[in-house]
C-alpha cells in the first residue's frame, strides 16, 4: 500500500501494524501492539529510556528481526503469512486474552507478532530500501579499505560493477568524504569519519529510509557536528525518510518533523530499576510493556507539560528545556561542597613534564598537572586526542614516554617507589582504580558478588570483610539483587555501575573513569553522576575522561582539555596563537576558573581574553588547562604493495596460493637430501630472479630456520636407525641412517617452508577474498564473512591490551603468565563474539546474506603470468624429484 | 501485586535453574527435532570470530612451545605432543556453538589463512592445509550424528580426531624419518591424542558453557539451551 507522497522523490513509508517482539532471552514481549505509520520523507525522532526497545524497532524496520532464513527446518513462519498464535512459544503468564494476529518464532528464538512494512512490502523483503547506521563505528567497518566499505551495499544489491563506483562516489560526496582516498585504511580514520563512512555505506544503497541508531553517541562534539551535517545534506539530496534514535538531540532537533516518545504502560509492576532478576533472565519489564506515550511535532511533544521527561529517561533538547530539565551542579549536602574543583588541597597524583603515547611515540608532551583528593578533574578533548592514553598513564597502566607520574607520599606509602607504573599489580589496585569505557574489558569473575570482592581479596583483605565491603557497595549501587548473577548478563547501565563498584571495593585514593556516561539515558546518567559525586565527597581524587558537557556541569569538575594540533575552531586559534607567542613546550594554560585566573593571566593574558570571549566558554564551561597534541587522522597513504617482489605483487592471490602449494607439497613423497637440496637451490635462484635476494628470503622466512633444526634434531636422536651406531643413551640412537635422515629432514622443512611462506606473505586479505570468490568460486557469504571477521583481528589485539591493563589495575597482574592467560583468553572470546554479532547485523543491514546474486566492485583478474607462475612452481618439485631418482636417493615417504 | 509478581518470578527461576543444571549435565541437544542446518549471517560471523581469536591464541601459544614443550621433550621424547591441543581447538569450539555443517573446517580455515597472511613458524600455506585437514577431523564426529548430538563426549571425540590428523600430518611432513611404532612415535601419538581430547575437547565444552552463561550466545540454539531459555 502506498501512503501519502511528499514532494521529494526517494522517500519510503514505514508502517508497523499491531507489531510486537519478544527476545529469546525474555519471558515477555518487549513491545507489543505497536501501531506506527511513518509517511515517506518524514524525519522522525524516537525517544525513550535505555532498554525500552528502540533498537529492536529499528532492526525490525530494517528487516533484520523476526525473519526466517530460507530453507529453515526450525518451524518458523514468515511475516505476512496468516497463522494462529499457538505456533509461537509464548510462555505461560503472558496475556493470552487477545490472541495476537500473526506470531512467528525466528531463528534467533525470538517471537514476532504483527507486521512491519516498508512501502507496502514486508520489511524483510525490502532490504536495500532501508539503510541502518549503528552506534559503534568500529563495528560497522567491514573491510580494511574505505572505498570497499561503501561499495559493499551496492554489491549485495547486485548493482552492475560499472555503476557501483558512481554510487560510491556520490555517497561519499553526500557525506563530505569526497577526496578521501578509496584505498585508505579505516584504521586511520577518526570516530567522526568512521561514522560518516558508515552513513556513506548505507546511502550507497540509495535507500528510501535511513535508520540511525545512536549514530553520535561515541563521538566528540566535532564528530557529532560532522555526522549531523552529513545526514542533513544527504537527506536534502535524497528526500529519504529518517528515523533517528539518539539520547542527546540538540544538534538534530531542527531537522525533526515528528517526535515519538516511548514509555512503559499497562503496568502491574512499576519498577524502573528492574528488581526482578534471576540467573538467566533479567526481566526488568515484567508486567509492563513498551508503548507510545507521546507523538507529535517537537513543539507539541516538548511543549506538553503533562509529560515527565526526566522519569521517562529522556534528555530534553536545550531549546525546549524548562527549569526542571536543566542539568545543574548536583546538590549534595556534604561538608566538602565547594571543593570539587580545588579538592582538599592535598595533592594525590601529579604529572611532571609528562609525555604520553603508545609504543614510545608521544602524542602529548610536557604536561604538568596536579590532581588533588576530593577533586573531580574532567579530561576533555576530541576523539583520538589521547585522553585515554593520558588516563592510562596516570593510572600506572602505561609507561610514560618521558617525564613522570608522581604519587604523593601519602598515596605511595607502602608501595615500591612513588611512580605508579613501577608498582606491583596488588599495590596499584589498592591505590589507583581505573574504570574502563567498555565494562566487558574489566570483568574477571563469574558472579556480581565475586566481581566486587575481587579488589579487597587481592589487596590482602580477609574473605569475611571482603564480602561485607562488597555487599555494602552493591546495596549503595542498587545491585544487591544481582549478587549471584553473571556480570556479563546485566544491562548496560548496570554493568557500568558494577565496574565502578568493583573499582571502589579496594578503597583506592584515586579513581579514574573513562567515559562513564556515554550512550546513557537520563535516568542512568543521573545515577552515575550522583555516584561519581558521592565518591568525590568521600575524599577520593576523581579523574573523568569525557566529552559530556552536562557531566562536567553536574560534577562542577575542573577541566583539562587536550586540544588537537591544527584542529579548527576557536580552541585551535588559541592554541596556535600561543604557539607563536611563547610556550615552546606546547602547553597552553588557559583558565577562566576564578582561583586559577591569576596564574593563567600571568602566563598568557592575551589567550585569557580569547578564551573568555570565544567559543571555548560555550563549549566547555571552564577550561582550566589546555594541552596540545598531534593529530592522527589527516594524512595521505600510498598503496601498499602485496609483496616485496614486484612480480609476486602483480599476481592473482589465488594463483599465488596454488603456486606455493605446488612448489612445496610434492616434496613430501620422498625424504632424501638430493631432492631437498635441489629444490632449495632452485627456490633461491628463482626468488632472486623475481627480485628477492637470498638474505631477504631468509629474513622473511626466519621461523622455518628455527623450526628446521628442531625437527632435524628429533630425527637425529630418535629416527630410524641403520649402519654404524655413533651414540646410544636411553631411547637415543644416533646412527648413520638417522644422521642422513636428519639432514634430509632439515633441508626438506626449509624447501617446503620457504615457498609456502613467500608465496602468500603480504597478500592483502581483501584481494585474497575477491580472488577466492571470483577465481575459485567459493561462496561469497563465507568468503566475505570470513574477511570481515579477519578485520576484527586488529580490534581484538587492542582488546587484548585493554584486558591486560584492566587485570593489572584490578590486582590480577602479578599472577603467573600461564595462569593469567586462560581467564583473559575467555574474556577475549566473549568480546569477539559480541563484536561479531553486531558485525552480522551491520552486514545484513547492507543486504548481505540474502540468497540472491551479488556483484563485485573489484575485479580479480587472471593473466598469462599467473599461469606461467604456477607452471614454474610445479617445475621445482618435478626437477627435484627427477634429480633424486637419477641420483638413486629417492626414498618413498622416508622408507 | 508487586510482591506476588516477584514471588512468581523467583519460583520460576528456581525451577528453571534446576532444569537448566540437569540439561547441562546430560545432553544439551535434545532441543529440536530438526536442527536448522542453514547458515545464517550471524553463524558465519561468529564462526569467523572464533577462527580469528583462535589464531591470536595459537600465536600466543606458539610462544609457550619452547619454554614448555622443550623440557617435556627432554623428559620423555615425544611428550611435547601434549602441547598440540593448543592448536586444534577452533574446529570443535565452532562446531559446538554454531552446529552447522562445515563449521569446524570453516573456523579452522579462517584461523589458518589469517596465520598464513601474518606469517608464523609453521610456514605460510602449510597452516592452511593443516587447517583444512584438522577441521575435517574435528567435523567427522558431528557429521556422523547429523549435527544433532552435541555433548561432552562428542566434543571430546572431535578433539581427539583433530589430534589424529595433527599427528599424521607431523609424521608426513617432518617426522618421516622416525619410526611410527618406535617409542618416540608412540609417545607422540598418545600425548597428541590426549591433548586433543582434553584441550580441544573437554576444555572447549566447558568454555562453551561458560560463554553461553555470559549471554553472548543468545542468538544460538546452543547458547539458549545452556541459559534454559526457549529454544
Amino acid at each position: 500500500m502506498v501512503h501519502m507522497r511528499t514532494e521529494k522523490r526517494g522517500g519510503a513509508s514505514i508502517r508497523f501494524a499491531n507489531w510486537g517482539y519478544r527476545h529469546a532471552s525474555r519471558a515477555h514481549f518487549a513491545i507489543r501492539g505497536l501501531d506506527l505509520d511513518i509517511p515517506a520523507g518524514q524525519k522522525v525522532l524516537l525517544l525513550g529510556a535505555s532498554g525500552i526497545g528502540k533498537s529492536t524497532i529499528l532492526e525490525a524496520a530494517a528487516g533484520l528481526l523476526g525473519t526466517q532464513d530460507e530453507g529453515t527446518g526450525a518451524g518458523g513462519l514468515r511475516h505476512g503469512e496468516s497463522v494462529s498464535s499457538d505456533q509461537g512459544t509464548a510462555p505461560e503468564g503472558t496475556e493470552g486474552l487477545l490472541s495476537p494476529p500473526q506470531e512467528a518464532v525466528d531463528s534467533e528464538g525470538g517471537t514476532s507478532a504483527g507486521t512491519v512494512e516498508v512501502d507496502g512490502v514486508p520489511a524483510a523483503a525490502a532490504r536495500g530500501k532501508v539503510g541502518l547506521v549503528l552506534q559503534d563505528p568500529e563495528a560497522q567497518a567491514i573491510f580494511e579499505r574505505v572505498g570497499d566499505n561503501v561499495a559493499f551495499g551496492p554489491e549485495n544489491m547486485a548493482v552492475p560493477m560499472d555503476r557501483i563506483w558512481s554510487h560510491v562516489r556520490k555517497a561519499m560526496a553526500d557525506t563530505g568524504l569526497e577526496g578521501m582516498q578509496l584505498h585508505r585504511s579505516t584504521t586511520h580514520l577518526s570516530g567522526g569519519q568512521m561514522q560518516r563512512l558508515a552513513l556513506a555505506g548505507a546511502l550507497a544503497m540509495q535507500p528510501g529510509v535511513l535508520l540511525l541508531d545512536e549514530p553520535t553517541a561515541n563521538l566528540d562534539p566535532d564528530g557529532v557536528g560532522q555526522v549531523v551535517a552529513s545526514v542533513r545534506a544527504s537527506l536534502e539530496a535524497t528526500g529519504a525518510t529518517m528515523v533517528l534514535v539518539e539520547h542527546r538531540t540538540d544538534p538534530w532537533i531542527d531537522m525533526i518533523d515528528r517526535v515519538v516518545v516511548l514509555g512503559r504502560c499497562d503496568t502491574d509492576v512499576v519498577d524502573g530499576e528492574g528488581e526482578l532478576a534471576c540467573a538467566h533472565t533479567l526481566d526488568a519489564e515484567e508486567g509492563t510493556r513498551t508503548c507510545v506515550v507521546a507523538d507529535g511535532t517537537p513543539d507539541e511533544v516538548f511543549g506538553d507539560h503533562g509529560l515527565d521527561f526526566a522519569s521517562l529517561g529522556i534528555w530534553v533538547p536545550k531549546c525546549y528545556r524548562r527549569a526542571e530539565d536543566e542539568i545543574r551542579r548536583i546538590q549534595a549536602d556534604d561538608s566538602r561542597r565547594g571543593e570539587e574543583t580545588s579538592g582538599t588541597g592535598r595533592i594525590a597524583l601529579s604529572a611532571v613534564d609528562l609525555a604520553v603515547g603508545r609504543r614510545g611515540e608521544a602524542i602529548a608532551e610536557h604536561m604538568n598537572i596536579d590532581f588533588a583528593s576530593g577533586q573531580v578533574t574532567a579530561i576533555v578533548g576530541g576523539n583520538g586526542a589521547g585522553k585515554s592514553t593520558l588516563a592510562l598513564t596516570l593510572a600506572g597502566l602505561l609507561e610514560p614516554v618521558s617525564g613522570k607520574v608522581e604519587a604523593a607520599p601519602a598515596l605511595a606509602s607502602g608501595a615500591t617507589g612513588n611512580m605508579p607504573f613501577g608498582w606491583s599489580s596488588r599495590q596499584l589496585a589498592a591505590r589507583i582504580s581505573y574504570v574502563f569505557q567498555n565494562p566487558e574489558h574489566q570483568f574477571a569473575r563469574g558472579s556480581v558478588l565475586e566481581e566486587v570482592m575481587l579488589g579487597p581479596l587481592r589487596t590482602g583483605v580477609g574473605e569475611v570483610q571482603a564480602q561485607a565491603t562488597a555487599r555494602r557497595l552493591l546495596s549503595r549501587f542498587k545491585l544487591s539483587q544481582y549478587e549471584e548473577v553473571n556480570p556479563y548478563t546485566l544491562s548496560g547501565g548496570e554493568k557500568r555501575r558494577l565496574t565502578v563498584a568493583s573499582a571502589l571495593a579496594a578503597a583506592p585514593d584515586v579513581v579514574i573513569l573513562d567515559e562513564p556516561t556515554f550512550g546513557q539515558d537520563r535516568v542512568t546518567w543521573m545515577q552515575m553522576a550522583r555516584l561519581i559525586d558521592s565518591i568525590r565527597s568521600d575524599g577520593v581524587c576523581v579523574i573523568v575522561i569525557t566529552h559530556d558537557l552536562d557531566l562536567v556541569t553536574a560534577l562542577g569538575a575542573r577541566v583539562v582539555e587536550l586540544a588537537a594540533r591544527g584542529s579548527h575552531g576557536a580552541g585551535a586559534s588559541i592554541v596556535q596563537g600561543a604557539r607563536g607567542r611563547d610556550i615552546a613546550d606546547g602547553i597552553v594554560d588557559v583558565s577562566t576558573a576564578g582561583e586559577r585566573a591569576g596564574t593563567a593571566s600571568l602566563l598568557n593574558p592575551v589567550d585569557m581574553s580569547d578564551a573568555n570571549g570565544g567559543m571555548v566558554d560555550a563549549r566547555w564551561c571552564q577550561v582550566d588547562q589546555r594541552v596540545e597534541v598531534s593529530r592522527i587522522d589527516s594524512r595521505s597513504e600510498a598503496v601498499k604493495p602485496s609483496s616485496r617482489s614486484p612480480f609476486l605483487a602483480s599476481l592473482n592471490p589465488a594463483y599465488r596460493m596454488i603456486g606455493g602449494f605446488l612448489a612445496a607439497l610434492p616434496l613430501i613423497v620422498t625424504l632424501d637430501w638430493v631432492s631437498a637440496t635441489v629444490a632449495l637451490v632452485l627456490e633461491f635462484l628463482l626468488l632472486a630472479c623475481i627480485g628477492l635476494k637470498p638474505w631477504r628470503v631468509v629474513a622473511s622466512t626466519w621461523p622455518v630456520f628455527i623450526g628446521a633444526p628442531g625437527s632435524a634434531l628429533a630425527v637425529l636422536l630418535y629416527g630410524k636407525s641403520g649402519g654404524a651406531l655413533w651414540w646410544h643413551w636411553g631411547m637415543i640412537n644416533v646412527t648413520d641412517r638417522s644422521i642422513a635422515l636428519a639432514i634430509a629432514t632439515g633441508l626438506r622443512v626449509l624447501a617446503i617452508g620457504i615457498p609456502a611462506i613467500i608465496a602468500v606473505l603480504g597478500i592483502d586479505a581483501t584481494d585474497l577474498a575477491d580472488s577466492f570468490s571470483q577465481v575459485l568460486h567459493l561462496p561469497d557469504r563465507f568468503v566475505y564473512g570470513g574477511l570481515a571477521g579477519m578485520r576484527m583481528f586488529s580490534v581484538l589485539r587492542d582488546d587484548w591490551s585493554a584486558l591486560t591493563a584492566s587485570r593489572r589495575s584490578r590486582g590480577l597482574g602479578d599472577d603467573n603468565k600461564v595462569k593469567a592467560f586462560f581467564p583473559q583468553a575467555f574474556a577475549l572470546f566473549v568480546l569477539s563474539i559480541r563484536r561479531s554479532t553486531t558485525l552480522a547485523v551491520a552486514m545484513e543491514a547492507r543486504g548481505f546474506g540474502a540468497p540472491l546474486p551479488r556483484t563485485h566492485a573489484r575485479v580479480s583478474a587472471v593473466h598469462t603470468r599467473d599461469k606461467v607462475f604456477v607452471g614454474v612452481c610445479l617445475l621445482i618439485p618435478v626437477i627435484a624429484l627427477i634429480a633424486s631418482g637419477m641420483a638413486g636417493t629417492f626414498v618413498f615417504f622416508g622408507g | 501485586m508487586l510482591a506476588h509478581g516477584r514471588l512468581f518470578s523467583r519460583a520460576r527461576c528456581a525451577e528453571t535453574q534446576q532444569h537448566r543444571k540437569a540439561q547441562i549435565m546430560s545432553t544439551i541437544t535434545k532441543d529440536s527435532v530438526k536442527p536448522n542446518l542453514h547458515w545464517r549471517v550471524v553463524d558465519i560471523a561468529v564462526a569467523s570470530a572464533i577462527g580469528v581469536v583462535s589464531s591470536l591464541i595459537y600465536w600466543a601459544a606458539g610462544l609457550l612451545y619452547n619454554p614448555i614443550g622443550a623440557p617435556l621433550a627432554a623428559l620423555v621424547p615425544g611428550l611435547d605432543g601434549v602441547m598440540n591441543g593448543l592448536w586444534l581447538f577452533a574446529g570443535p569450539l565452532a562446531l559446538i556453538i554454531v552446529r552447522k555443517p562445515g563449521a569446524g573446517v570453516y573456523a579452522e580455515v579462517v584461523a589458518g589463512v589469517l596465520e598464513a597472511l601474518l606469517g608464523n613458524s609453521w610456514g605460510g600455506l602449510e597452516t592452511v592445509a593443516m587447517a583444512v585437514l584438522q577441521g575435517l577431523g574435528a567435523e567427522i564426529v558431528f557429521a556422523c550424528t547429523m549435527y544433532k548430538v552435541c555433548n561432552l563426549l562428542t566434543t571430546m571425540l572431535s578433539g581427539t580426531l583433530a589430534g589424529v590428523v595433527c599427528w599424521a600430518w607431523s609424521f608426513f611432513k617432518h617426522l618421516q624419518g622416525i619410526n611410527l611404532l618406535g617409542a618416540y612415535g608412540l609417545w607422540y601419538l598418545v600425548s597428541t591424542l590426549v591433548s586433543g581430547a582434553l584441550i580441544a575437547g573437554v576444555l572447549m565444552w566447558y568454555l562453551y558453557v561458560a560463554l553461553a552463561k555470559t549471554g553472548a550466545l543468545d542468538k544460538f540454539a546452543s547458547g539458549r539451551a545452556v541459559r534454559g531459555m526457549s529454544v
